[in-house]
């Protein structure tokens, strides 16, 4: 077949519509920057392909897809977004011809999405603006008994609008190595020389929340929720208080439901009252602010650990989405939360919903205790990692997926021996690609040390 | 794992009044919408959209389908006829049920939807349109914006139905153009205004686009 370039011919090649030529459609599928694209040019012509001696489509140069005459199929790796017509020509037999017939084009649209990646932008949050708070945190925290690594980053779809990272967490570790140096009585000295932190100060307090994404003021909301509650929960744990009597009166770890029930309700008590002091305190602010309650939304998740005769206590309290779990050893986890997840995506239940604090058993049935006697780490998290992470409530609940999960950080994190330093490590991978989910993102993660790093502790502070 | 969708309904007139430029205008505004639309890397990833026409009857043009592979099927009018509105809500009311994923103990829900209507006239069919003006509320929409576009078309009765009701004094390329932009921005500033419970504010319409207080 001779080479034939009707728009580079001298000779006018007519433009005829689509539907003229008797094309089934007159575009492509749409194809997207940074997907492989196929389309099948030939079956255009359906039927009428019998008819056609010769097509050709007309390609930007640059344009990253190539027409292949042979086989009639556009391939290749799409570069321009955009809407395009292409020009697409063929010869039709005309008898007593030789040159193949008659030609004739049309133009023919495609669509080329851009790659999502390449559209987001990454505009500071305003550092002077009313609540204003950094786009991103992170902390270490080391204690005696346990090392925390938190990580909190602005979500893509705050950054690309330059708006506020609406998530907040507060970590409140039991004494560290430091505090027990000057303890405040005689009874936590003796615990010092055992290497282990015991009494009231041997809990530790995590909070993570999650301010609404449409209430414009969340990020105070979530902020407060975490400060006021984590102070608050300190000041009843190092007040005389029936949780830790009753905790600490433990010869072991308990399995009849009476003393388990017993320590639910104890729990719960504590979270609700601190949790209605961080309400009170947004009610307060929104009060000074001429706002709702409602501009403050915020979610909250807190959890109380501490070690115990034979092993550890974890209490867990939440209201909305996100959740906290304990991956107890391989294969094997305990969750903590139960999120309020409504029929749609997006939909879930706010701290800062009054009539919450009206019905006790409601309260009761948020808080989670569990005692076992080890752990490999506990994550605390904000739907902005739940959801991408872990895509429905089965799957959160399931060893699988936290197998999956406890690999997917591992490059970041060791388990083992966290250390400073990593928590940095923590935030970058914060920052995964999953298509759809842009929310803030917020993860604690809280690991037991293990008895050999207690025992170096116990030694430096013996000798000093 | 499957992407929590944002599904965009858009349910619109092609009764015998919309003929030649209204239609025309429409055609082009829907395309500008979607052209906005993609270039927002958040609803690239999570807008569906689907269309349905109302004229004598309601007809569901394009089922619900991903911003990235949507093609703007062909919008015809007809001479005359009845606008069957009622009819188009029920229509409605039915893709939902079968497209919109609620949330379920092994897969997360899909955003609440959204619900756009235009029309230049009023319902015909008053009864069907009274009952399912009630039971779209109850599809769990974010929120449902009404257009009435034109001298003739009447704001009461979709007041019954949308959340937001807002006028275009003429139906031309103009007016229709700046309402399909305005329903872009309604779209898109962080999905998540329109999308979880707490009831969306708009944001400003463009002077062609007035809204009913």
């Amino acid at each position: 077949m001779s080479f034939f370039d009707p728009l580079q011919s001298e000779e006018a090649v007519p433009l005829v519509a689509a539907s003229a030529l008797g094309l089934l459609k007159d575009r492509l599928p749409n194809a997207s920057v940074g997907r492989h694209y196929m389309a099948d040019i030939a079956a255009l012509f359906g039927e009428h392909l019998k008819n056609i001696t010769w097509i050709d489509l007309q390609i930007p140069e640059g344009f990253g897809l190539l027409y292949d005459r042979e086989t009639g199929v556009l391939q290749g790796d799409p570069l321009l977004p955009g809407e395009f017509e292409l020009a697409l020509c063929y010869k039709s037999p005309v008898e007593g011809t030789e040159e193949g017939g008659e030609a004739a084009c049309c133009l023919i649209r495609l669509t080329v999405n851009p790659d999502p990646v390449s559209l987001w932008k990454n505009i500071p949050s305003d550092p002077e603006g009313l609540f204003a708070k950094p786009d991103s945190e992170a902390g270490f925290f080391s204690g005696v008994e346990l090392m925390t690594l938190a990580a909190s980053l602005r979500g893509r779809s705050h950054a690309h609008e330059g708006g506020y990272r609406d998530d907040d967490y507060a970590v409140n570790i039991s004494a560290s190595s430091e505090d027990n140096a000057s303890p405040a009585d005689g009874s936590e000295m003796d615990a010092v020389s055992t290497g282990k932190v015991a009494g009231r100060s041997a809990w530790s307090i995590f909070v993570v929340a999650d301010g609404a994404g449409s209430a414009r003021l969340s990020r105070r909301g979530s902020q407060l929720a975490c400060t006021v509650a984590a102070g608050h929960l300190r000041e009843q744990l190092q007040a005389d208080n029936e949780l830790d009597e009753v905790v600490e009166a433990m010869a072991g770890l308990p399995t009849d439901s009476e003393t388990l029930e017993k320590v639910r309700c104890l729990a719960a008590n504590i979270f609700t009252k601190a949790s209605y002091e961080a309400f009170s305190a947004i009610y307060r602010e929104a009060g000074d602010q001429a706002a709702t309650l409602r501009d403050f939304a915020t979610t909250f998740i807190g959890v109380l650990l501490r070690p115990c005769a034979g092993g550890w206590f974890f209490a867990a309290f939440s209201i909305g989405d996100g959740g906290a779990g304990i991956v107890v050893e391989p294969g094997s986890v305990e969750i903590l939360t139960q999120a309020d997840s409504g029929e749609h995506a997006g939909t879930t239940l706010f701290l800062t919903k009054a009539d919450l604090f009206q019905k006790s058993e409601s309260l009761l049935a948020r808080t989670r205790v569990l005692f076992c006697e080890s752990f490999r780490f506990m994550a605390v998290m904000t739907d902005g990692v739940s959801d991408p992470l872990f895509p429905s409530d089965a799957a959160f609940e399931s060893p699988e997926t936290w197998a999956v999960f406890e690999e997917e950080l591992l490059p970041v994190v060791d388990f083992l021996s966290p250390q400073s330093g990593m928590e940095a490590h923590l935030l970058e991978w914060l920052n995964f690609r999953s298509p759809g989910n842009h929310d803030d993102r917020t993860l604690l993660l809280v690991v037991p040390c293990r008895p050999s790093d207690r025992t170096t502790t116990e030694t430096e502070e013996v000798a000093s | 794992m499957s992407l929590r969708r944002f599904p965009v309904y858009l349910l619109l007139d092609t009764s015998g009044s919309m003929r030649g430029e209204p239609i025309e205008a429409v055609k082009v505004g829907v395309r500008m919408l979607v052209a906005a639309l993609r270039q927002d890397p958040h609803a690239l990833e999570s807008v569906h959209i689907s269309i349905l026409t109302f004229d004598q009857k309601a007809t569901v043009l394009c089922p619900l389908i991903g911003l990235e592979a949507f093609q703007m099927p062909p919008l015809r009018c007809l001479d005359s006829g009845p606008t069957h509105l009622g009819e188009a809500l029920a229509a409605v009311c039915y893709r939902v049920d079968a497209e919109v994923h609620a949330s379920t103990a092994a897969q997360k829900g899909d955003w609440r939807p959204l619900l756009f209507i235009m029309t230049d006239g009023s319902p015909s069919d008053t009864a069907m349109y009274r009952e399912w003006s009630l039971k779209i509320k109850e599809k769990g929409f974010a929120s449902i914006i009404a257009c009435a576009a034109g001298a003739r078309a009447q704001v009461e009765p979709l007041r019954q139905v949308a959340d937001h009701v807002v006028v275009l004094d003429t139906v031309d390329s103009t007016s229709l153009g700046a309402f399909f932009q305005w329903i872009s921005s309604t779209i898109l500033p962080g999905d998540e205004v329109l999308t979880t419970a707490v009831s969306p504010s708009l944001p400003p319409p463009p002077p062609e686009v007035h809204v009913v207080l």
